[in-house]
């Protein structure tokens, strides 16, 4: 029954949904945003649900006598001080924007530094640990956009048979792009049509 | 000297040539006129038997051959003999013993032969009549002694047959009648030996009735007929059923030459009327009661089973009964026994009303004195007998005719069911007690079987035994007691239950049977078991022997379960042994040696990064201009799109990106923003990553710093916040974004750092005119995301109507927007440090961007540089290891 319940619900939103970008009645489009209200505030919900489910976890593993996590504390703590410095300074103070850039920038930049530098070794390595004609054929390409990306050659570029080159490699990310785009594009029409027809219940859990 | 002729009927010696008995006036000489003359030499011949024995099938193998020849014959013969054909009694072997060449028939070889058979086997059956047969057989030839035995056991036989001539009675018609049906006194004769045992118990019984009774005894001696070999012999009569069929069948061939009134009563017509059961007594069987155990006792009972008769079975050492001596005691018997079984009804037998109602043929051919003597007096008792006999077995086959048994059975009893409108006139009224005398209590409740017979109780076994019974005949009953019978017949049905063979229980019936019919009884097991002989429990059965259990306690026995494998097996066990345990063994790790090897090239190659980049940094003035760097075709058309922005419009910007990404966008975004504060926009930031404001609001910080690093009034425009709008965080993703391209005041309600006391965010200044997306001059999205972009394209850029969509990317997603961006869904693309450091060239914006293009070119050649030397060095190693294995 519960499954019914919600299959028909689903169904029915999506539909009026998918009318309201079809036909402009002021009716479909009031209900498209009552119902794309209720879907957001359902969202807030959820990313409260889920960051309390996190602090929940994490606390838990504090408990724990076997598995106990000191990484754990310190989430619950920065969550603890978040918390508490954004409900008294307010998210847009400067200092307490600084949490964000002054901790979470470096962070997060810093591990994309040491990416750059396993995927370089990663690199040096390529046809060491796979060697085939699709590892030459990687490494040829990376060679290539490099090369480009770089700017090393600038007045190369200028030249009219190396600038068609260079124009042909920057349009090749854009064809596989393209394929990338319209499988993503008909996976999400097959994925809401099923939803809409009721062969494919992601909501029933 | 001549021999004194013995009276058959109270045996007492008469006077050579007299015709009847001086004391009982039975008719000493037989009725057989033809052999009257011979008379003599019958009776010697008869009773002269050979030494060897004559079997049965001999005798029924030549009754068979000249079955036809002689019943005619019998018929033709004017005789009582023809007359009085007693059942049970075989036709063939009278005529076989009444001719005197019936030897010849046949072969005397064959009777050799089969006497020899017959000496083998007389150990198992009852030879003994067959003996006595084989010396009657034999008789011409010389044997003497036994005629005077028979002499002495049927006295006066010649004599009676003599005085008794070969007329029609009514004993004859009875006869007639009776072999047109089937006899079952075959079977009744061939269950005689069976159901011996039982006719013992019968007699014994008749015994203790005399005895309560304390009446007369009504002895039957045997009735000499007119030849007196059909008195004395034919023992197939009563042994076979072969003989017996042939006549019946010769009777039915010749039934047509029978009287009418025969015909008109034959039961071949009319099988279901009752016969007249006239009393018959088997003389044959009368010979052989003497035989004493060779007589079944049961089937004596049957015999007669409607017979009031009285039987007498004496014991030995009981008194003998005195044989009847005239035929006026004999008839004095007969009536006080039938006045004593039917005391109600008058028992005396007016016979002369009777012959006045008798046929006028039989009156003719018989004269009133005669039917008299025949019927009360001079008819001897062996005819009486055999008449009863035939009147027993006719009742008891027609119980098998007849459907409704138990009511043939009443009729049978009263008699009154044989006494039938085809019967003759006489026989009609004749009174019931004269044809059916009333029968005992004992045979008439007794269910009693055609075959069965009652012996009389004159012709029992003391009376023969204590006479003239030969030794050799004494032996074989003996001998045949004590044998099992072999033969039983089908319609026997023996009275006690010792003769009763164990019926076989069908399997169904045997299946259902309960358990404890089959279990044996504990009755046994408590006959078996022992006793306790100690403890608590002594004397008692059935006792488990706990200590036994106790004392014979061992330690059970180890049986080696060692396989037996060969070598070859246990090798491959082995190897399988080996392989799971290295499976199972994890390989130590060579801390030192892989962090040599791996770790060195590692930082060696971090190092080189390292110094890739900061050289740059650190060589590189700030505030030095890129001059080599152009901004792409795509840059430029964003450039344009930016540069169409009307000055002081509200631009919606969106911070797409995440805090690690900050370093490349904030790179690429500062130009464009810049660029935007130069023109004195008005901004409105949103976001739906949660840190997507914030970085907004540090851009833009950094921004004003590029751009008016040294005008404070700028500073305070933009510090002031009058021209930005942070609408904050967008939960819910692309849905949000959906309810934000359609309704941007319901989508983003409250906003972020608001300054204006007790109002909306939507009450600001800068937004306080948009209702809606397309409101704003222009949408710049920053982002490093390929769906956050997409979600824009999707969801937000159809409800921007002609509002420019622009994006800032970073270098990864650029490639996935570019089709957006030829469809003109996006009207301008900046993405990677490149695009941000060529529109900043480009627009002369001043800032640290060269030394951060320089690093990271750098950076980018250090990385191509580490890739060509592995491809080289993996291909040269590669080289070297080929070459190495074909030099090996």
């Amino acid at each position: 029954m519960r499954a019914i319940v919600s299959a028909a619900i689903a169904i029915a939103v999506g539909l009026i949904l998918l009318l309201g970008y079809f036909l402009p009645h002021p009716l479909l489009q009031d209900l498209r945003v009552v119902l794309l209200g209720w879907g957001v505030s359902l969202a807030g919900v959820a990313a409260l649900v889920g960051v309390i489910n996190l602090i929940q976890t994490h606390t838990k593993k504090l408990q724990s006598e076997k598995n106990r996590d000191l990484y754990s504390f310190f989430l619950v703590i920065a969550f603890i001080i978040t918390l508490v410095a954004g409900l008294i300074l307010k998210p847009d103070h400067p200092e307490y924007q600084k949490i964000v850039t002054s901790i979470q920038v470096p962070v997060e930049t810093s591990l994309m530094a040491v990416l750059a530098v396993t995927l370089a070794f990663s690199s040096l390595r390529l046809l060491q640990r796979r060697k085939g004609w699709m590892s030459i054929v990687f490494m040829i390409s990376v060679v290539i956009f490099l090369i480009g990306s770089s700017g090393v050659f600038p007045a190369l570029a200028e030249q009219p048979v190396f600038s068609k080159i260079f124009i042909f490699f920057q349009q090749l990310p854009m064809a596989g792009a393209r394929g990338i785009l319209l499988g993503i594009a008909l996976g999400s029409l097959a994925t809401g049509i099923r939803i809409l027809i009721g062969a494919e219940r992601p909501y029933s859990g | 000297m001549e021999e004194m002729i013995n009276c058959p009927m109270c045996g007492k010696p008469n006077q050579p040539g007299e015709k009847s008995c001086a004391f009982c006036e039975a008719r000493l000489i037989p009725l057989l006129g033809s052999n009257e003359g011979q008379e003599d030499k019958w009776v010697h011949s008869s009773v002269e038997l050979p030494e060897e024995g004559l079997s049965f099938d001999h005798l029924h193998e030549s009754e068979r051959k000249d079955s036809d020849k002689k019943i005619e014959s019998l018929q033709g013969i004017p005789s009582i003999e023809n007359e009085i054909l007693l059942p049970g009694f075989d036709v063939h072997g009278v005529q076989e013993n009444l001719l005197p060449n019936w030897l010849q028939n046949g072969d005397s070889k064959d009777e050799e032969k089969m006497g020899e058979e017959r000496k083998e086997e007389s150990q198992t059956e009852d030879l003994s009549s067959m003996d006595w047969l084989g010396v009657l057989r034999d008789g011409e030839s010389g044997g003497v002694e036994i005629s005077s035995q028979i002499e002495e056991i049927i006295p006066g036989s010649s004599s009676w047959f003599e005085e008794n001539p070969p007329e029609k009675s009514l004993v004859s018609n009875l006869e007639e009648r009776i072999y047109g049906e089937e006899d079952p006194l075959l079977d009744w004769v061939s269950s005689l030996e069976e159901d011996n045992e039982a006719g013992k118990e019968i007699d014994k019984k008749s015994v203790s009735d005399e005895t309560d009774s304390d009446e007369p005894l009504t002895v039957f001696s045997p009735v000499p007929t007119d030849s007196p070999e059909e008195s004395l012999v034919d023992p197939t009569a009563w042994q076979g059923t072969s003989s017996f069929d042939s006549s019946r069948e010769s009777f039915s061939q010749k039934e047509s030459e029978l009287p009418p009134w025969m015909r008109d009563s034959s039961p071949y017509e009319n099988p279901d009327i009752p016969e007249i059961p006239e009393e018959k007594h088997d003389f044959t069987k009368d010979f052989m009661l003497p035989l004493d155990d060779e007589i079944p006792k049961n089937e004596t009972s049957s015999s007669f089973p409607e017979m009031d008769l009285k039987f007498e079975t004496i014991e030995p050492g009981e008194d003998i009964p005195e044989p009847i001596e005239s035929v006026e005691q004999e008839k004095s018997l007969f009536t006080e026994e039938e006045a004593h079984l039917s005391p109600s009804e008058d028992h005396s037998v007016d016979l002369e009303t009777m012959l006045s109602e008798m046929p006028e043929w039989m009156r003719e051919s018989e004269d009133k004195e005669n039917i008299l003597q025949l019927e009360s007096e001079s008819i001897p008792e062996i005819i009486q007998e055999h008449i009863e006999d035939v009147s027993g077995t006719i009742k008891n086959e027609l119980n098998l005719v007849d459907e409704n048994q138990d009511q043939v059975q009443n009729e049978e009893i009263t008699g009154k069911s044989f006494l039938t409108d085809e019967m003759a006139e006489w026989i009609k009224n004749l009174p019931d007690e004269e044809v059916f005398p009333e029968q005992d209590d004992k045979t008439e409740g007794s269910d009693l079987s055609e075959n069965d017979v009652i012996i009389p109780e004159e012709i029992s076994k003391p009376k023969f035994v204590d006479q003239e019974l030969p030794d050799w005949l004494d032996e074989e009953s003996v001998i045949e007691s004590a044998e099992p019978e072999e033969t039983e017949s089908p319609h026997s049905m023996p009275l006690d239950e010792e003769s009763l063979q164990p019926g076989m229980m069908p399997t169904w019936l045997a299946a259902m049977r309960p358990v404890d019919a089959v279990i044996p009884e504990s009755s046994t097991l408590e006959e078996n078991a022992e006793a306790e002989i100690s403890g608590p429990l002594a004397g008692l059965f059935s006792i488990i022997p706990g200590e036994g259990l106790v004392t014979q306690y061992k330690k059970p026995p180890v049986y080696s379960i060692r396989l037996q494998v060969s070598e070859n097996q246990r090798r491959e066990a082995a190897l399988l042994e080996k392989i799971v345990a290295d499976e199972r063994k994890i390989p130590d790790i060579d801390s030192k040696k892989a962090r040599s090897k791996h770790g060195f090239l590692r930082m060696l190659v971090g190092l080189v990064l390292i110094a890739a980049l900061l050289l740059p940094l650190i060589g590189t003035p700030v505030g030095s201009m890129v001059t080599d760097l152009k901004l792409s075709s795509i840059g430029q058309d964003f450039y344009e799109v930016l540069e169409s922005i009307p000055q002081d419009g509200k631009v919606l910007l969106a911070f797409e990106f995440d805090p690690g990404f900050y370093g490349e966008m904030s790179l690429t975004a500062s130009g464009v923003m810049e660029r935007l504060l130069q023109k004195e926009e008005q901004f409105v930031l949103i976001s739906t990553v949660p840190t997507g404001p914030v970085m907004g609001k540090n851009l833009l910080l950094k921004g004003m710093e590029q751009v008016a690093p040294e005008s404070p009034e700028v500073q305070v425009k933009y510090a002031s916040e009058n021209i930005v709008v942070n609408l904050g965080y967008l939960a819910g993703g692309a849905t949000s974004l959906k309810e934000f391209a359609i309704s941007p005041r319901k989508a983003a309600r409250l906003g972020m750092g608001v300054n204006v006391a007790n109002q909306t965010v939507w009450n600001h200044p800068v937004i306080q005119n948009v209702n809606k997306i397309s409101d704003f001059s222009a949408v710049i999205v920053f982002t490093d995301k390929i769906e956050t972009g997409k979600a824009w394209v999707e969801q937000v850029k159809p409800e921007m109507g002609s509002t420019p969509l622009l994006f800032v990317s970073s270098a990864q997603a650029a490639p996935m927007f570019l089709p957006y961006l030829q469809s003109q869904q996006i009207q301008g693309m900046m993405s990677g440090l490149g695009d941000g450091v060529a529109y900043a060239q480009l627009m002369d914006l001043p800032g640290e961007r060269a030394g951060y293009w320089s690093a990271f070119r750098n950076g980018l050649m250090v990385i191509l540089s580490l890739i060509l030397i592995g491809a080289i060095s993996q291909g040269i190693s590669g080289l070297f290891r080929t070459r190495n294995k074909n030099e090996a």
